[in-house]
């Protein structure tokens, strides 16, 4: 046995000394107090009992002594830390794998719950004086070198599953490398130690889904989807496609050994939204891959009413949109109740500022829409603010404006400017509006290939939806600055924002959003990868040598159990008389 | 954890519960003597014990606010970096060791690796010597890798606050993923610019152009260039090791981008290569970049010429310019769509409206609505009433025929040959003709008829159209006699004319035999000079179609020459609408450009020569237009028609009205500009395409993508689809399919050579034409020797996003200001050490008596 906390001398001075305090308090006399008894028979029985009881007596303060001894030495010895010999301290670098693979169930949780016990484990067992660096394989987790236990163990618990690679990492000098995993390693140096955590899992897994529109029709969408049996045995397969908790797909498939369903399926008949495949397999082990999302774009017709005494560009561009529905209204029969996805206000501002989005072209000013005085220039436009989404691919090299009035509006996001004069700005997501300071009559604008490009790109961002992002787990980007990370049911996901991007950590699939500047993007967390399974990894059925340390109580919490029963026991006793 | 003390094993707690109900249980069974004040001490001090014993195995751990700070000082010493700048690294630390240290620091120097280094005075070594086993990699600045690296110098418990030092210019790593995870550990970067090295460099920067053209096509690179100091430079590309464009240029110190023309004519997948060549550059290795670029088949233009004499002039043009021109036998267009469809654009020159079916219109009109490109030429044969007025044609143009402002007063003389030699279906149809040629005028419009044998008579004298039922009338008595003399009518058709105020006169002359010498030229030389025009209708074989043609010279009007009298009417429609609709001008027409087009850019346009003609058009309100007359009328407009563009040019392509464009230096480009402008944009959305993927390691992966659309647009499955790599050695990858028609597969190869890569597949896939089915995977280019201005922008934004500041003073950086750090302590083993201390006076109390019992004193 060693200690922890204490050196052997150490612990013997304090037993020691623990020992004689017990001892010598023990030994103290009861001072009884005086009473006149003025009976003789009573002293005779008295004296009577002092000779029975005297053998007894001794066995008693014995016992006594000892279990205070015990007491005394097992809190002595406890507070000290002992472990087993051989558990020394020393420089240990913990890699805890953290890939997909360890996602798989086994008993006692998923392989990386046994690997972060297990790194507990060899942590509380090593030395008070043991020092440690934590890293995990995809690189979240990585700490300094000389961590104490407690740190180590605190960085232990925030490895979260990542989407780390075989390629092991870089550790500290002067640590010995231990690798908690389920798969062989790339890179692992001489002398790491190896601690598996493969045990062989029955797995069907989902290895490819995706929803894609037919370029030629661009409103079919069709869906892939490859499933593998990565077993040594036959399965049956339920498949289930539909929105999450709608089932409209559904059929059983069996699948041999190693054997693969693959298929493209129709989606047109499935609602817009989230898609999600669902596979269930008896006895299957793996649940990460037994999930994974598309995303169907709305193919209902957006309602855009164009408020106009006539402009048959903006109204022949607007509706060549497949995807609306045009209605022109003269401003004389505009009424703020209209019915309508989108209004388009060209060259009229109502009195009020609309509750629908709008574009405004050429608008003039009112007291919701501050505007400049409309300048005759012919304004050099250049187009700033080109990270937005309304400006992508909107190249104005060729844009001449004969006359045009500056936005002012207050919290806009400029777009386009003549000499840092705003001429093209939008609004906020809580104030959704889009304005262009000149009129189509007063530019050339119309006619300029960018022209139906930007009149997409609005439609786009005021329906307020992008292309999907499909990422695998772990850390995930969504290039969009500032962007608010919600899940499918709407809660807050913790993200931050760098560098022109947001981030933020998935720890398996799922459905997220992504909200900037109006726009939301569908975030589709798929473990779907025909490379990741943990049933059965290429050239090792394990990850190599090395046991998994035996998951048990540190020495010292056996000792303060014990410690507290006796106590219990102690008081007890001693009320009763039984010891003394 | 939500506050400074937490449980690993909160388990425990519940037993605490349970403390007191049992010590006070067993204390009321006591058989002891002891005072009840001292029993209470006693079960007190019991309790406490078995606490505490309690709270040590449910494992509290106190977070512990700490001030103390760790700071990592991360040096930029790669090769773009200055000495100086490393050296004053080196000072800035010191003056913040100074100032106030930290309480733990680290130096990291690192480049495309990182080392820690002993002292800030190996950083001061490395920034004069950055080779040796001390050094880091300097051949990179990977600032992902540094600050990942970085995460792992601190001191564990403190604060954790990096400095770096850099110029900001990454060239490889994922910074912004160090980001991310630097502010989830919510470490503050402070960042202090670095300066490059100044050695008087000039290098190319960056290559811009297309992804993909076509064999033959001209195409643009963009050439970037970054100068420290003005020198002479020339800029060459190359293909395959031959020049194929090549530019001297001055720089200043700066940035400059030239913009250099290329072709290639091999097809598939091919590499661009920029070289700079400036005579004492000192770093000759950064004056090279490469783009590839996929080579796809010679576009295909269909060019329809009315007359198809002069199409050699425009198809020669356009086959210079790279483009396969075909040019149908019989002047025929498909009427099918997809005999069209093989074409990337269809040019329709000078071809009558009559000539094209309505089939062949509606098939046109379908092709550009699905993305072909249409550029429709002038010429006599596309204005008016047998031009494509309310045709599926003129939908499709930027312009419509009508013509806004008909020329005003019109003034037009008719003059029939009634000679015995007209008798039949000659004579009438000639006074069918001009019945017809009636009806075109507008009723203010003045008109005579003339017949003449050997003298001239007026049939009808010069009246308003609106007179035309009488006219006719006057027309259908006109009866042949007598030989052919045609001086008189000219001279009588002048003098009626003379005595006319109209913007337009004209003389229509109708003959089929020949006549006497007379001085036809000074007659209507004269009349020309007075603005009285002459054309010509020669009908039969013995008409003198030289004296006929020569009379239109002569009047600046045409000449027409028919055998069969059946085509006479129309030629008198027609060149009544001429006149009378102003549809054709037929002067000298400068050619005016409204505004300053991206199309034209670099075209010698301020030369370009007049049209002598053109076709009176009125642009579309959405149209743009591109080139006008002085009077803005369109000569080019464009516009986009369903998918497709179109493009009309109102004058002719050829040498009748364009003979000085033909002379034109521009003339060649301008058309394969507008070409290239118009014609079908090519399918982009499949093929095989490269990415490169940066790890969080550090390491860069190639991802493969081939998408297989097919020709129609559908999603083609494939049978074992896989990627042929070949570099120095070849391998073959599965592709796995991830999507409908998409496959994929990631592989990790040298970043050190090229390879090219080839799609393969087992059976036939019709794909797109051009669509690239193999690529090239080029070697990185050594970024890290571009010498660029420091990326401040990059600095302050990564400072910003972490919480740190921008160059900041050296005295604050080990300020720990508000900010705290948790450090975790663990309270068992002092818990356990004050339940030893507590049971030794737990069981003194018990031992001795501390009060007397009073009740017994008192007995």
């Amino acid at each position: 046995m060693t200690f922890g906390l204490l050196s052997a001398g150490q612990m013997a001075l304090v037993a020691a000394l623990a020992g004689a305090a017990v001892v010598a308090i023990f030994f103290l006399k009861v001072r009884h107090p005086l009473v006149v008894v003025p009976s003789l028979v009573l002293w005779q029985r008295v004296l009577d009992e002092h000779r029975r009881d005297s053998l007894i007596e001794r066995l008693r303060r014995l016992l006594s002594l000892l279990l205070a001894l015990a007491i005394a030495w097992l809190l002595a010895v406890a507070a000290a830390e002992p472990r087993p010999d051989g558990a020394s301290g020393g420089r240990l670098a913990l890699i805890v794998d953290n890939g997909p693979t360890m996602h798989a169930l086994t008993g006692g949780g998923t392989r990386l719950d046994r690997a972060k016990a297990a790194a507990r484990t060899l942590i509380t067992q090593a030395g008070g004086d043991a020092r440690f660096q934590v890293v995990d394989t995809s690189g979240a987790v990585r700490t300094p070198p000389d961590l104490d236990r407690q740190q180590a163990v605190d960085a232990v618990d925030r490895i979260r599953p990542g989407a780390g690679d075989r390629r092991t990492p870089a550790t500290a000098e002067g640590y010995a490398p231990v690798i908690f995993t389920d798969a062989p390693q790339e890179g692992l140096p001489e002398g790491a130690r190896v601690v598996s955590l493969f045990e062989r899992v029955s797995n069907v897994g989902i290895t490819a889904f995706e929803v894609r529109a037919t370029p030629a029709r661009p409103s079919e969408h069709t869906a892939y989807l490859s499933i593998v049996n990565f077993d040594a045995e036959a399965r049956e397969v339920a498949i289930t496609i539909g929105a999450p908790g709608r089932t409209r797909v559904q059929r059983t498939v069996p699948l041999a050994a190693g054997a693969a369903f693959r298929q493209v399926l129709p989606m047109n008949e499935l609602d817009p939204g989230v898609v999600e495949a669902r596979i269930s397999t008896a006895g299957d082990r793996f649940p990460a891959d037994d999930v994974a999302f598309g995303w169907l774009p709305d193919p209902r017709p957006w309602r855009v009413a164009l408020i106009t005494t006539g402009q048959p560009a903006l109204a022949a561009v607007i509706g060549s949109d497949p995807g609306v529905v045009l209605e022109i209204v003269a401003p004389d029969d505009y009424r703020p109740a209209i019915d309508a996805d989108l209004l388009v206000f060209d060259r009229f501002v109502p009195e009020t500022a609309p509750e629908t989005p709008a574009l405004l072209i050429g608008p003039a000013p009112s007291a919701w829409l501050p505007l400049a005085e409309a300048t005759r220039t012919l304004p050099t436009v250049v187009a700033s603010g080109t990270e937005h989404p309304l400006m992508a691919a909107v190249a104005l090299d060729d844009l001449h404006v004969t006359r045009t009035a500056v936005i002012a509006a207050e919290g806009a996001v400029p777009l386009a400017a003549d000499a840092g004069h705003t001429v093209i700005a939008a609004g906020s997501a809580a104030a959704p509006w889009v304005a262009i300071g000149f009129a189509l009559d007063d530019s050339n604008f119309a006619t300029q290939p960018a022209f139906p490009i930007f009149i997409a790109n609005t439609l786009a961002w005021f329906r307020g939806e992008a292309d999907p992002i499909i990422a695998t787990p772990g850390l995930i980007e969504v290039p969009r600055a500032g962007a608010m990370i919600t899940t499918l049911d709407g809660q807050r996901v913790p993200s931050t924002s760098a560098l022109g991007a947001s981030r933020f950590t998935a720890d398996g699939p799922g459905v997220f959003f992504a909200t900037a500047r109006g726009v939301r993007v569908p975030v589709l967390v798929n473990l779907a990868q025909a490379g990741w399974t943990p049933a059965a990894p290429d050239g090792a059925a394990d990850a190599g040598a090395g046991e998994l340390p035996a998951t048990s109580r540190p020495w010292w919490t056996l000792m303060a159990m014990a410690v507290l029963l006796l106590l219990a026991v102690e008081w007890f006793t001693w009320q009763r008389r039984i010891t003394v | 954890m939500a506050g400074p003390l937490s449980f690993d094993a909160a388990a425990w707690l519940w037993l605490l519960l349970g403390v007191v109900p049992f010590v006070v249980w067993a204390a009321r069974r006591t058989l002891t003597n002891f005072p009840p004040r001292q029993r209470v001490l006693q079960g007190g001090l019991r309790g406490a014990v078995l606490a505490l014993v309690i709270l040590a195995l449910a494992q509290p751990v106190w977070h512990r606010n700490d001030r103390r700070v760790s700071v990592v000082y991360l040096v930029d010493v790669s090769a773009s970096v200055s000495a100086a700048s490393v050296e004053r690294a080196a000072a800035w630390i010191a003056d913040a060791s100074r100032e106030r240290a930290p309480d733990h620091a680290a130096v990291l120097a690192f480049g495309a690796t990182t080392v820690v280094l002993p002292d800030v005075e190996a950083l001061g070594a490395l920034a004069r010597v950055r080779t040796g086993d001390a050094a880091p990699d300097v051949s990179d600045t990977n600032l992902g890798r540094a600050l990942d690296d970085a995460r792992a110098a601190f001191a564990p418990g403190h604060l954790r606050r990096v400095v770096l030092f850099s110029d900001g210019r990454g060239t490889a790593g994922d910074l912004a993923r160090a980001t991310a995870l630097l502010q989830a550990d919510g470490i503050e970067v402070h960042t202090v610019p670095l300066d490059v090295r100044e050695v008087g460099d000039v290098w190319i920067d960056g290559l811009t152009g297309p992804a993909r053209v076509s064999a033959g096509e001209p195409f643009t690179i963009d050439v970037a260039l970054h100068s420290q100091v003005a020198r002479s430079v020339v800029v060459e590309l190359r293909h395959r090791g031959e020049v194929v464009a090549l530019q001297p240029a001055r720089v200043e110190p700066g940035a400059r981008v030239l913009s250099l023309e290329a072709r290639v004519h091999q097809e598939g997948p091919s590499v661009i290569e920029a070289i700079l060549r400036a005579d004492g550059d000192p770093v000759p290795q950064n004056n090279t970049r490469r783009h590839v670029l996929s080579v796809g088949a010679r576009r295909q233009v269909l060019y329809v010429e009315g007359r198809p004499a002069s199409a050699h002039h425009l198809r020669t043009a356009l086959e210079v310019g790279g483009f396969d021109v075909t040019v149908p036998q019989g002047g025929r267009l498909p009427a099918d769509v997809d005999a069209l469809s093989a074409f990337d654009a269809v040019i329709v020159s000078d071809v009558e409206a009559q000539a094209l079916p309505a089939a062949t219109m509606a098939a046109l009109e379908a092709y550009v609505e699905g993305g072909g490109g249409l550029v429709l030429a002038g010429g006599e044969a596309v204005y008016g009433q047998n031009g494509y007025s309310d045709t599926p044609i003129e939908r499709v143009l930027p312009v419509s025929f009508d013509v806004k402002e008909p020329p005003g007063e019109v003034a037009l003389v008719i003059a029939l040959d009634r000679s015995w030699s007209m008798v039949g279906p000659t004579l009438e149809l000639a006074k069918e003709a001009s019945k017809a040629s009636l009806d075109v005028l507008e009723d203010n419009h003045l008109v005579g008829v003339l017949a003449f044998n050997f003298g001239a008579e007026w049939v009808s004298p010069l009246q308003p159209a609106a007179n035309r039922e009488r006219i006719k009338a006057q027309i259908s008595t006109i009866d042949p006699a007598g030989h052919t003399v045609i001086y008189p009518a000219l001279e009588e058709a002048y003098r009626a004319l003379q005595g006319v105020e109209a913007a337009v006169r004209h003389v229509i002359l109708l003959s089929d035999g020949r006549t006497y010498e007379d001085p036809y030229e000074e007659l209507i030389t004269r009349m020309a000079r007075d603005e009285i025009t002459v054309s010509t209708v020669a009908v039969g074989g013995d008409a003198d179609r030289e004296l006929m043609t020569n009379m239109s010279v002569w009047g600046k009007g045409r000449a027409y020459a028919f055998i069969d009298a059946r085509e006479v009417p129309q030629i008198f429609v027609t060149e009544t609408e001429r006149v009378a609709r102003g549809a054709l001008d037929e002067q000298p027409t400068p050619v005016r450009m409204p505004q300053q087009i991206a199309l034209f850019r670099d075209l010698p346009m301020p030369s370009v020569p007049a049209l002598l003609g053109y076709t009176r058009t009125t642009l579309r309100p959405s149209a743009e237009l591109l080139l006008a007359t002085p009077s803005d009328d369109p000569l080019l407009a464009r516009w986009q028609y369903g998918l497709g563009r179109a493009v009309f040019f109102a004058s002719d392509v050829k040498d009748r009205w364009g003979a000085e464009w033909l002379r034109w230096p521009g003339y060649r480009a301008f058309w394969t500009r507008v070409l290239r402008d118009v014609m079908r944009r090519p399918d982009t959305s499949g093929g095989l395409r490269v990415e490169r993927v940066a790890r969080h390691d550090g390491g860069l992966d190639t991802r493969f993508v081939l998408d297989a659309v097919d020709r129609a647009g559908r999603l083609a499955p494939l049978t074992r689809p896989r990627v042929e790599i070949v570099g120095q050695e070849t391998q073959t990858v599965a592709l796995a399919q991830t999507a409908p028609g998409r496959y994929e597969a990631t592989v990790t190869l040298a970043s050190d050579q090229d390879y090219i890569a080839g799609a393969r597949f087992d059976g036939r896939v019709q794909f797109a034409p051009g669509t690239p089915l193999a690529q090239f995977v080029l070697a990185r280019d050594l970024d890290e020797l571009r010498l660029g201005p420091p990326d401040r922008a990059l600095l302050e934004s990564l400072a910003r996003d972490t919480g740190g500041q921008f160059d900041p003073a050296p005295a604050g950086i080990a300020d720990p200001g508000e900010a705290r750090a948790l450090a975790p302590r663990p309270l068992w083993p002092w818990l356990l050490w004050a339940a030893l201390l507590l049971y030794l006076v737990d069981l003194l109390f018990r031992r001795i008596r501390v009060w007397e019992d009073t009740a017994l004193r008192a007995s």
